[in-house]
């Protein structure tokens, strides 16, 4: 017999942003959702490219639980990111 | 970019998937034992290096927009039980199942599922998240097909998907939690009856003489699985599983309601009387409380004591249902006609009993400093915060009881509340053919279709 797939079709409709060439000069965000120590080791990060980043911006967000909200992706966009690392998937 | 745990890869995939990106996001992840309290999380920064090659030098797998469409599969065996038992196999193997056997869902059975609407097959839906997964009305009749469903049932779990997928839910996330959450349907208008959904005992199953329920909550648990991604512990991190294979999909006693009571879809949801319609929470737990007393007290007394004592069940330091204190329920009560008309010839109305129940399931501001729960609050935004004891949900009203289970006086039946910010409701639409399918589902299940 010939059965259907469940799974459900799926479609990509967004690339990947382009990788920066390098973090010097560039505004980075540190997207913390408050859990699993999020803030403790994002901070830990930002000083860490800091230091071997001299010229960069650093921000550390505290979204909370409201990561995926829309009011801080738009601000996260009107803020002129580079590049964001979003944290903790845990 | 994105910060992680190991054993959440494959929910990161999911995540990313879901909002139409490919699965395969750049990530730095250690194991849990990094993140857990007074443990050195110094080694992020440590690892610096990998977080920079992922914002520099990662790329994709996938460079261009895809669609991803599904060819139907060959399953074959030496004859049909061998066919069959192959299928269930094959859905073991590509973890498409719960772990019991399924109906092979053949053009011939998926098509016959699709009578129970007028849209066409590749109507969509939407996106089952955190995977992505796109459902349109095949899909729903491809999962109906697998958990034993009839074509009848087919417009209720319409209905109810749509509940799920409305963004308020906000299923990306119980989808994928470390809680072990299941959606509750509460079913209101006359279809509920016509297809033979419980609405007393036995309504939370299992139960052969209501099969709706059942197949039509296995349906929803696949969809969530298959489409949306949860499988246990790689798309859904519940610690201790989904709970319920069928979730729970049940009717509300509405001939059983006290005078004066509206319907839960009237008074709750505030849809019109007589309108089929879903109400949809998601549930982290699931208690019987014996509500009666020994047989020696007041009636009187018996009904404050045992509302006293479902208080006390509703009464915990539950930081999963901090999200719906504002204008979710912290649980559904279920009580049955008995209860409720006793209740209401004391001269309890459903809102007396709301506000009861509210006060008395107060918890002391020295108690949720002691559990932690005060920084749940804070971080969960929970209402009423100065309130000291404080209430476990921000108004009375907000507490949602349901009449239905079986017609006795003993029992109440608490469901508390996980994640799910508020409660969403879809209205159920009846195709041209429905008087035909309810006729056909009464005949060949042999029941009365009137009920």
């Amino acid at each position: 017999m010939e059965v259907f797939d469940p799974s459900g079709a799926t479609e990509v409709t967004v690339a990947f942003a382009k990788r920066l060439d390098t973090l010097e000069g560039k505004k980075i965000g540190l997207l913390s959702n408050g859990m699993w120590r999020a803030d403790q080791a994002l901070a830990l990060l930002k000083d860490r490219f800091q230091e071997r980043y001299p010229t960069s911006t650093l921000v550390h967000i505290p979204a909370r639980e409201r990561i995926q909200s829309e009011e801080v992706i738009e601000a996260i966009a009107r803020e002129g990111y580079d590049a964001v690392v979003v944290g903790n998937a845990a | 970019m994105v910060l992680g745990r190991q054993d959440f890869v494959t929910v990161i995939r999911n995540a990313v998937a879901g909002v139409g990106l490919a699965p395969d996001i750049a990530m730095v992840v250690f194991p849990i034992d990094l993140f857990l309290v007074e443990s050195d999380v110094g080694q992020v920064a440590h690892e610096a290096d990998r977080f920079v090659d992922g914002l520099t030098r990662w790329r994709s797998a996938q460079s261009r927009t895809a669609s991803r469409e599904l060819p139907m599969l060959k399953v074959e065996g030496s004859d049909q039980l061998a066919t069959f038992s192959e299928f269930n196999a094959m859905c073991i193997r590509r973890r498409w199942g719960d772990g019991l056997p399924l109906v092979p869902p053949t053009e011939d059975r998926v098509s016959w599922i699709l009578r129970g609407t007028n849209l066409r097959r590749d109507n969509v839906v939407g996106k089952f998240m955190p995977r992505g997964g796109i459902v349109t009305m095949e899909t729903l009749a491809i999962a109906l097909a697998m958990a034993g469903g009839r074509p009848e049932y087919l417009p209720l779990l319409h209905a109810a998907v749509q509940a799920i997928l409305d963004p308020a839910l906000e299923h990306e996330g119980w989808q994928a939690t470390s809680s072990s959450t299941f959606p509750v349907v509460v079913v209101n208008g006359p279809m509920a009856r016509e297809i033979r959904l419980n609405a007393g005992f036995g309504l939370l199953g299992p139960d052969p003489q209501h099969p709706a329920g059942a197949s039509i909550g296995r349906a929803i648990r696949l969809l969530q699985q298959n489409v949306g991604g949860a499988l246990p512990g790689t798309g859904t991190m519940a610690m201790f599983g989904a709970m319920r294979y069928t979730n729970a999909v049940f009717a509300e006693d509405e001939e059983g309601l006290p005078p004066g009571w509206e319907p839960f879809n009237v008074g709750y949801m505030g849809y019109a009387k007589g309108v089929d319609s879903v109400a949809v929470n998601v549930a982290s737990g699931a208690d019987n409380i014996i509500r009666r007393g020994v047989g020696s007290e007041t009636l009187d007394f018996e009904a404050t004591s045992s509302l006293v004592r479902i208080a006390t069940y509703m009464k915990s330091h539950n930081a999963n249902s901090l999200p719906a204190h504002r204008t979710g329920t912290p649980g559904i009560l279920l009580i049955s006609r008995t209860v409720a008309n006793q209740l209401a010839a004391l001269g309890w109305s459903k809102r007396s009993i709301q506000e009861y129940l509210w006060e008395h399931s107060r918890i002391a501001r020295g108690d949720l400093e002691r559990s932690g729960m005060v920084a749940w609050m804070e971080h969960r935004d929970a209402g009423r915060m100065d309130e000291d004891p404080w209430p476990i949900t921000n108004a009375p009203e907000n507490i949602a009881i349901v009449v239905a289970g079986g017609s006795h006086p003993t029992h109440a039946f608490w469901m508390q509340t996980s994640i799910a910010r508020k409660m969403t409701g879809a209205e159920i639409k009846r195709p041209a053919q429905w008087p035909a399918l309810v006729a056909s589902g009464a005949h060949e299940l042999g029941y009365d279709a009137a009920g």
